[in-house]
């Protein structure tokens, strides 16, 4: 049985690099990223669970970090959108106006990525099921849309 | 941020989770099971709820199996709500579970946390009210067997300190045929002002979410459904048969519930009767 008191030591595995921390039981896991790790990318925006800013992915799948805590995660993968680089999503979004103020894009873009690496060849109807879980205030959704189908192509090319 | 201290524990066996919620609780006066924790956490950011001690589920094997035994399909009560689509055991189920919340949310809400939830939904008791569905808790004094309609009677009868272990429906729900009508005030992921999940199996059966402050089934429902009357006569019956006082909130005054429900009832009515 593994128990934490108020304040515990944890490791964490983020990015693929593990850290060592000193953090509260009642971290969430979103406030360890920001405010312990300085990994801003995911936001604190409604805190409740509603709109997916905070969204990082844990082991594979998308989850909204604001609703976990950070002793639940130990020894899980972790991943943040500072741990992405150069994935024909980032590009898709660059080309293909899928952001505008850019506050919803890190949750969209990992989003959209665990969906691409789950489901390559996903429907209109898988992808909606997953890109509902996130709020866009500014794109009115279709640039994000067009940016899921740009990937979607490149990476089926990609592997011709 | 969660503004209140708590001690986080992770019991490794059922025993262990149920013996340390009545050793800890002895100590301290808040002691809370925590399974998916996206209510505990959201509740805990606005005070709607405090801990000293949360013990996490999901490390007990016997609260994460999904496995076949016999007749029956078991399901942990810490299985995510998506690990229960994923698997599409049965349709019903997976209907019912894609409903509930967004897709990313379903990677951490539990079957347990949503049977045990403290808001007025809970959708997922609705399928088990409807396959006669039976459940393990335990306590102090080991795990019972009990079925589900006979212990959830507004919300899951269960004394403090006892964990719901698991859920069992019999497969031969597999084939039943189903019709779902979950109605939101807007877009398509939110609480819904009414859900009515109808079931075709030795008859019709029903069992509704949203329309009262509790999810809800009843025999008397379920009898005017096979009753062979006129169809608006059967509503009309099922409108006296309800057993409480229509929802009126912001996103619906009772009568559009009203309304909602009855044409609810019959779209799914002459669905499965046609089939
Ligand atoms: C934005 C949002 C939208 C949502 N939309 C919907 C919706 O449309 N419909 C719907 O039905 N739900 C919806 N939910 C989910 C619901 O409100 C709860 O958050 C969820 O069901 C709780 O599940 P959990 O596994 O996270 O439970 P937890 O937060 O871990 O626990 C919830 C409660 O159950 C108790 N508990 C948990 N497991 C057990 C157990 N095994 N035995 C005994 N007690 C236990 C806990 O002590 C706690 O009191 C939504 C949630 C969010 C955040
Ligand atoms: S900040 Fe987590 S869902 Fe909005
Ligand atoms: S780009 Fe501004 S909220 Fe999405």
């Amino acid at each position: 049985m593994i128990m934490y008191h108020e304040i515990a030591e944890i490791s964490l595995r983020v990015n693929g690099e593990n850290r060592r921390l000193w953090v509260r039981a009642a971290d969430t896991l979103l406030a360890v990223l920001r405010n312990h790790m300085g990994l801003t990318g995911g936001k604190a925006a409604c805190e409740n669970g509603d709109c997916g800013a905070c969204t990082v992915l844990l082991e594979d799948r998308p989850v909204k970090a604001c609703l976990i805590l950070a002793v639940e995660v130990e020894g899980m993968d972790i991943l943040t959108i500072e741990g992405l680089k150069q994935t024909e999503i980032q590009r898709a979004f660059l080309e293909n106006g899928g952001f505008q103020c850019g506050y919803c894009t890190p949750g969209f873009i990992l989003n959209a990525y665990a969906l691409l690496k789950a489901h390559p060849e996903a429907d209109d109807e898988t992808d909606k099921e997953w890109l509902q879980s996130n709020i866009c205030r500014c794109t009115g959704y279709e640039g994000i849309k067009r940016s899921l189908k740009a990937a979607r192509k490149m990476m089926a090319e990609g592997s011709e | 941020m969660i503004s209140f201290n708590f001690k986080y524990i992770r019991p490794s066996t059922v025993e262990e989770a149920v013996s340390s919620y009545i050793q800890l609780s002895r100590v301290y006066k808040r002691v809370l099971y925590y399974s998916g924790g996206t209510e505990i956490l959201s509740f805990a950011r606005n005070h709607a709820i405090e801990a000293d001690v949360i013990i996490d589920i999901k490390a007990i094997p016997e609260c994460r199996r999904l496995q076949h035994h016999q007749n029956r399909i078991i399901y942990g009560a810490a299985l995510t709500l998506n690990e229960i689509i994923e698997e599409n055991t049965l349709p019903l189920l997976t209907s019912v579970f894609k409903g509930i919340a967004d897709h990313t949310l379903r990677n951490r809400i539990t079957l347990g946390g949503n049977i045990c939830s403290k808001l007025i939904y809970r959708e997922a008791v609705l399928p088990l009210m409807l396959t006669e569905a039976e459940i393990r808790i335990a306590g102090e004094n080991g795990v019972r067997r009990e079925k589900f309609n006979s212990i959830f009677d507004k919300s899951l009868r269960i004394e403090k300190g006892e964990l719901l272990v698991d859920v069992s429906i019999d497969k031969s729900f597999e084939g039943a045929g189903f019709c779902s009508i979950r109605k939101v005030n807007r877009g398509e992921v939110d609480y819904p002002i009414l859900h009515l999940e109808m079931l075709k199996r030795k008859g019709l059966k029903a069992a509704f979410s949203g329309v009262l402050n509790f999810p809800f089934r009843s025999d008397a429902i379920d009898a005017v459904l096979n009753d062979n009357v006129d169809i608006d006569e059967m509503i009309e019956k099922i409108m006296h048969l309800i057993p409480g006082k229509i929802k009126q909130d912001q996103w619906a005054t009772w009568h559009y519930r009203q309304m909602l429900l009855k044409k609810a009832i019959r779209s799914a009515y002459t669905h499965l009767e046609v089939r």
